[in-house]
């Protein structure tokens, strides 16, 4: 079976930068040393978010192997087509906003921009990309294809 | 498209009153789908997928040369896509009609060749990952996979004088499966049969 060189690894750390006029504010991290499935991610750090605010958002997605960090975020870009990367919020609610598009026009995700509402609140955030190569439309369904990863971040507005 | 397989169907029923009762057998042997596109991050994943086929053939004589050949057949298409950390099967169950007008010398035993359009339907679809299947939603939006098809196809083979024959075809894909042109979805399928007619 031929593999393919440009094919992304297994992701097990996600980052997640938070911005405001463009300075980043916070850097969430989370990692799940054997990938999607398997043992819980050994690390997730919590979001706290101020109200009435607006957070550009970027995810980097990373493989370690050894103690080697391969940013594999320009992989995912390059096969955008393919992919997309979901925040479903759970236990509070505020927009959250899909900034970058695919060559077809459809939501990537990997730049959001989220706007807190003025309401103090506290939940999760379940980040996910999922893949699917052929399949991906301008709406779909968040559990339409396979998951590359899944994390679950703890959230806190106030 | 549905005025041009009516107009295929008339023409052919048209020509095929005149002649004598058709025979009719059966066929089946696999399927090596080879799945083309333009998307070259697709091409780079994309392998291919051996399945299998079955179903009826129909002979109907138009000259002592010459006959129509219709099949119904249940197929399965597809292909396989091969990613860093796993691989994604996308299986296919069609129905295809490939209408095939056959050349041979002696219509009882020997070589004979033809070449005809082939229409599919897909009947359902699953993309297999290692341990997850999902079900491939059909329609016209993007992101849904088309149900209908059209392929030409060209047919090679050999008849025994015990009604068994052996043959393989080429279907070339005509038609995007996707609604997406940016990332085109064309099935051509290599096929290698055994059947049998039911008479001589």
């Amino acid at each position: 079976m031929a593999k393919n060189e440009t094919e992304h690894e297994a992701i097990n750390r996600v980052e997640m930068l938070f911005k405001q006029g463009g300075n980043v504010v916070a850097t969430i991290v989370a990692e799940d040393p054997d990938g999607d499935g398997g043992n819980p991610p050994s690390k997730i750090d919590p979001i706290n978010l101020q109200v009435n605010k607006t957070y550009d958002v970027e995810v980097k997605f990373f493989n370690i192997v050894n103690g080697n960090t391969k940013d594999v975020t320009s992989t995912v870009q390059q096969q955008a087509k393919e992919h997309e990367v979901y925040y479903l919020l759970s236990g509070l609610n505020f927009p959250i906003e899909k900034k970058d598009t695919d060559a077809n026009g459809f939501p990537l995700g990997l730049i959001s921009q989220w706007k807190t509402g003025s309401v103090s609140a506290q939940g999760t955030v379940l980040l996910k990309l999922m893949h699917k190569p052929v399949i991906k439309g301008p709406n779909d369904d968040p559990a339409k294809g396979h998951t590359d990863i899944a994390i679950s971040f703890p959230i806190t507005v106030n | 498209m549905k005025k041009l397989v009516f107009i295929a169907l008339l023409t052919v029923t048209a020509t095929i009153v005149r002649a004598q009762a058709p025979k009719f057998g059966f066929k089946t042997g696999l399927n090596l789908n080879h799945v083309t596109t333009n998307d070259e991050e697709l091409a780079h994943d994309l392998a291919g997928r051996t399945s299998m086929h079955v179903g009826l053939v129909a002979d109907f004589e138009l000259s002592k040369t010459w006959s129509f050949q219709p099949q119904v057949l249940f197929s399965g298409r597809g292909a396989k896509l091969a990613h860093g950390d796993h691989s994604d099967v996308f299986a296919f169950n069609s129905l295809e009609l490939p209408l095939n007008f056959v050349y041979k010398k002696d219509a009882a035993k020997g070589f004979f060749l033809g070449m005809g359009p082939s229409f599919g339907y897909n009947l359902n679809g699953k993309i297999k990952e290692d341990h997850e299947s999902e079900d491939i939603e059909f329609g016209s939006e993007e992101g849904q996979i088309k149900r209908f098809d059209v392929g030409l196809n060209a047919l090679v083979g050999y008849q025994f004088s015990n009604r068994f024959f052996v043959s393989s075809n080429y279907s070339l894909g005509l038609s995007n499966w996707n609604n997406t042109s940016a990332s085109t979805w064309r099935n051509n399928i290599l096929g290698v049969s055994i059947g049998y007619f039911l008479k001589k």
